[in-house]
């Protein structure tokens, strides 16, 4: 039976209240194979991927285990059987050192100690694969996010698993990281481990799996080996993603008009930041990407202070002073850190509203249960978000909150949009509709500024572009001339080789 | 279709790795002060010569001997509350068990119904099963610890009092027996007089210390307080920690109680009033963190020594005693505010 299957799911269902996450699944993973998982999100790859970590109790499954029926009620029947998981926010403890993060509940011990020695030994090869240079004995919580993903992978790894399930494991990873990954996945595969990775992103799905099976509303709709993909069925998969950026509204944006709002940035420094100077007008999305791109939203918003420079926003005032200031100046800031500004716990409704009473000086004082409602009701309508007022935030997919966050600030008819990475670890067709979103807010004479380390979202989506490089503004690209592959240099070398009028751009700023 | 074919495969290479080699070769003082008993360590030594300057018999070896016996007691209880916090609960019934426990032990004594040996035994599962108690309801019926332990701390304190009609205990008998002797017999190294419970506090701390940092039961502990879901995904019995370490801390302040009453020769009913706040904040002083997660037993020796020194050295250099609660207070806030500021700080560093 050596040609068996490592796993083997069947008519995996389950339902959380009224709505069914799962409904007639079917996986199956051969044995020393990358299988692949793509689907949105909502699609129910993030609940499969609970079931088989034991997180999660389907309504029904048969699951075979390595040729055996298998049953998997909690975390530890999965280790036992031999599956290790990475689930998408994976339990973590910033405060522990790096070391014992990766030994948690595993430590080796000697004496009735535990032997730091041994965990550093079992651990310092894998690390390196993984190209971790991070000091172990620092706490967890000051490194960064994609050091973090991959300690998350490493702990699951040190189990030495048969079968490795990672939920999303690249949404913190850089390019270099992602690579450094997906060799070392193809090196444990070669020692016979099998992999279960399931992605939004469907480009790094294809690069690395055997095989892949498409998920759609909690089924199964396409399972095949990565070779026997046809050129159509690759097209069906990604036609998602050819469609993902709005056309630009260029009818609005060739209004040339100088009277249009703008803000005005002269100088301005602080954090990696240093002498920016450029304008962003109403009625355009401009990109910015690199370092210092991250503090110059942060400045905006008030969220740091500015060492050097001025700004002047189209109500004529300087830069706000803290986030409450900005709110009730209307701008806004809509950042792709989940959960970050939702009460997970709170109704969609009331996570509506929090933005909305605090910031406006019109309308009633009092919180109104019945306004509130109506007022998710309309996001919702309008955002396509597939629930009702009254339910907890947090029972939402990650592309389900995010537009949640998106809603409340769009209730105070914000004049400037401030935007960080607005679709991380949003499914294609989430992402799709906040695109769809922001060029429409843009449209409306908002002033749109996104920051994004996915090159092709910049590209895609902005009419401008500025690139930061060591804090620096280092070049800027238009229309026509965006072109991922530029940016890139630009943002690594802080100017793109050959292009005398880049470099001649860059001379005069 | 042009952007998306050829950008598709391009991500960024902007924010990451800028942390990791900065900790390696830092200098040893810098990672002395980056401890987190750097703090505590730096206030005691501020306050030990504050006091020396002002009153040179601060430091003679009674004084020393006296701020040491009581320092002690509420030592053993503050131990068993650093882990306990670190699990992230903490306990308010300590007080009233440090008073409760002597009186039922010399009830059950003087009414002759039991040796003292097995009054104190007896006053200890007493002890064990509060918290028990108390760990049930904050870990099944998932009660917020505050408030288990305030009302076991009324429960507990109100049976003190009724068992005794609120009078003190006669305690005369206990002076010479081996139970007294064990606990608190006392003797002088050199010019010290010395109480066996310090030895007791000594191995108590070693331990406790071993326990929280070596072993896998402290990182359980300390698995249990930073992260619970996630503490429970690898297999920590979160609940079973906590209940443990519940029994612990009532066992410690049970056995606080009974050397304080043997050493003084006393068993009030309404002592240890006021005391599980004190414990909280030589906890919070020496650098555990009020919500779980993070705590260092030299921390709380720190705290425990900060908070005596000062009850003490204020009498002796002439402060009214009644004063001394606006000196805990002040150090507490100046030390939260101390503690704030170099948690950002360091954030802002790296």
């Amino acid at each position: 039976m050596s040609d068996s299957p490592i796993l083997f799911v069947r008519t995996v269902a389950k339902r959380f209240g009224g709505t069914v996450v799962l409904e007639d699944m079917n996986l199956m993973v051969e044995r020393g194979s990358i299988h692949a998982l793509v689907g949105e999100s909502g699609a129910g790859k993030s609940t499969l991927v609970k079931v088989l970590a034991g997180i999660v109790r389907p309504d029904g499954a048969t699951i075979e285990f390595d040729g055996k029926k298998a049953i998997i009620d909690s975390p530890s029947a999965a280790r036992k059987l031999g599956i290790s998981v990475v689930l998408q926010q994976p339990g973590q403890f910033p405060e522990r050192p790096v070391l014992a993060n990766l030994f948690v509940n595993r430590e080796p011990v000697h004496n009735g100690l535990i032997s730091r020695r041994e965990m550093e030994a079992r651990s310092r090869d894998l690390l390196r694969q993984l190209g971790l240079a991070a000091n172990v004995h620092a706490p967890l919580g000051e490194l960064g996010p994609g050091d973090r993903q991959l300690v998350a992978i490493a702990r699951a790894l040190l189990e030495s698993p048969r079968l490795l399930i990672l939920d999303d494991p690249n949404s913190g990873l850089d390019q270099q990281q992602n690579e450094r990954l997906s060799l070392a996945l193809r090196g444990l595969r070669a020692r016979g481990m099998s992999v279960l990775y399931a992605s939004n992103r469907l480009q790094d799905a294809l690069a690395i799996a055997d095989q892949l099976t498409v998920m759609r509303n909690g089924r199964d709709v396409l399972t095949k080996a990565r070779q026997d993909l046809t050129a159509s069925e690759e097209a069906m998969i990604g036609q998602l993603r050819q469609s993902l950026f709005p056309l630009p509204l260029r009818a609005l944006s060739q209004h040339a008009g100088t009277l249009r709002p703008q803000i005005t940035i002269d100088g301005l420094g602080g954090g990696q930041l240093s002498g920016a100077s450029f304008i962003a007008r109403a009625g355009e999305i401009l990109g910015i990407a690199g370092a210092g791109a991250q503090d110059l939203l942060a400045l905006l918003f008030g969220l740091k202070k500015p060492r050097q420079g001025k700004v002047r926003f189209p109500d004529g005032d300087g830069l706000p002073r803290a986030r409450v200031e900005a709110a009730q100046r209307n701008i806004c800031m809509i950042s792709g850190d989940r959960g970050n500004g939702l009460m997970p716990e709170k109704s969609i409704a009331f996570n509506m509203a929090n933005v909305v009473v605090g910031a406006r000086s019109w309308g009633p004082r009092w919180y109104s249960q019945r306004s509130a409602i109506d007022r998710a009701a309309r996001q919702i309508e309008a955002l396509r978000i597939r629930s009702t007022p009254e339910m907890p935030a947090g029972s939402l997919s990650a592309g389900g909150q995010q537009k949640v966050a998106i809603g409340k600030w769009l209730e105070i008819g914000p004049q400037v949009m401030l935007l960080d990475e607005p679709a991380r670890g949003v499914d294609i067709g989430s992402k799709q509709e906040i695109y769809a979103l922001i060029r429409q807010m843009a449209a409306s004479g908002c002033i749109v500024i996104l920051h994004s380390s996915e090159l092709s979202e910049l590209t895609g989506l902005c009419d401008r572009i500025l690139a930061f490089h060591q804090g620096r503004l280092a070049g800027e690209m238009a229309g026509e001339h965006m072109d991922a592959g530029k940016l890139q240099k630009l943002l690594a070398a802080g100017k793109t080789a050959g292009d005398e009028r880049q470099a001649s751009r860059e001379s005069a700023a | 279709m042009r952007r998306d074919q050829s950008a598709d495969a391009v991500e960024i290479v902007a924010c990451s790795n800028h942390v990791a080699g900065s900790m390696e070769n830092r200098s040893l003082i810098q990672r002395l002060i980056g401890r987190p008993e750097f703090g505590p360590l730096v206030l005691l030594i501020i306050e030990l010569a504050v006091f020396w300057g002002i009153n040179p018999d601060f430091l003679s070896p009674q004084n020393i001997s006296n701020i040491l016996a009581f320092t002690v007691e509420l030592g053993l209880i503050a131990l068993a509350m650093t882990l306990l916090m670190t699990s992230g609960e903490f306990d308010l019934s300590v007080g009233s068990l440090f008073g409760f426990s002597p009186v039922l032990m010399w009830t059950l004594f003087n009414a002759g119904v039991t040796s003292l040996e097995v009054g104190l035994l007896v006053a200890l599962v007493v002890a064990a099963i509060i918290g028990l108690v108390n760990g049930w309801f904050v870990t099944q019926l998932k009660i917020p610890s505050f408030l288990v332990t305030l009302g076991m701390l009324l429960v507990v304190r109100g049976s003190a009092l009724f068992i005794t009609d609120g009078f003190p205990q006669r305690t005369w008998s206990a002076e010479g027996s081996w139970l007294a002797n064990l606990l608190v017999g006392d003797f002088y190294i050199g010019p010290f007089r010395v109480y066996a419970s310090l030895f007791w506090f000594i191995g108590a701390a070693i331990v406790l210390g071993y326990v929280l940092t070596q072993s896998r039961t402290g990182n359980w502990i300390q698995a249990a307080g930073g992260n619970p879901l996630a503490a429970r995904a690898r297999g920590v019995n979160v609940s079973r920690v906590k209940i443990g370490l519940f029994v612990l801390s009532s066992v410690m302040a049970s056995l606080a109680g009974v050397i304080s009453s043997l050493r003084t020769s006393a068993a009030n009913p309404n002592s240890g009033t006021g005391y599980e706040l004190e414990v909280i904040a030589m906890v919070v002083i020496g650098g555990t963190a009020l919500t779980g997660g993070r705590g260092t037993i030299i921390g709380t020796v720190l705290g425990i020594l900060i908070l005596r020194v000062m009850r003490n050295g204020i009498v002796l250099i002439g402060v009214p005693g009644l004063a001394y609660n606006i000196f805990i207070g002040a150090i507490i806030l100046g030390m939260m505010a101390l503690h704030s500021w170099l948690e950002r700080r360091h954030q802002a560093g790296t």
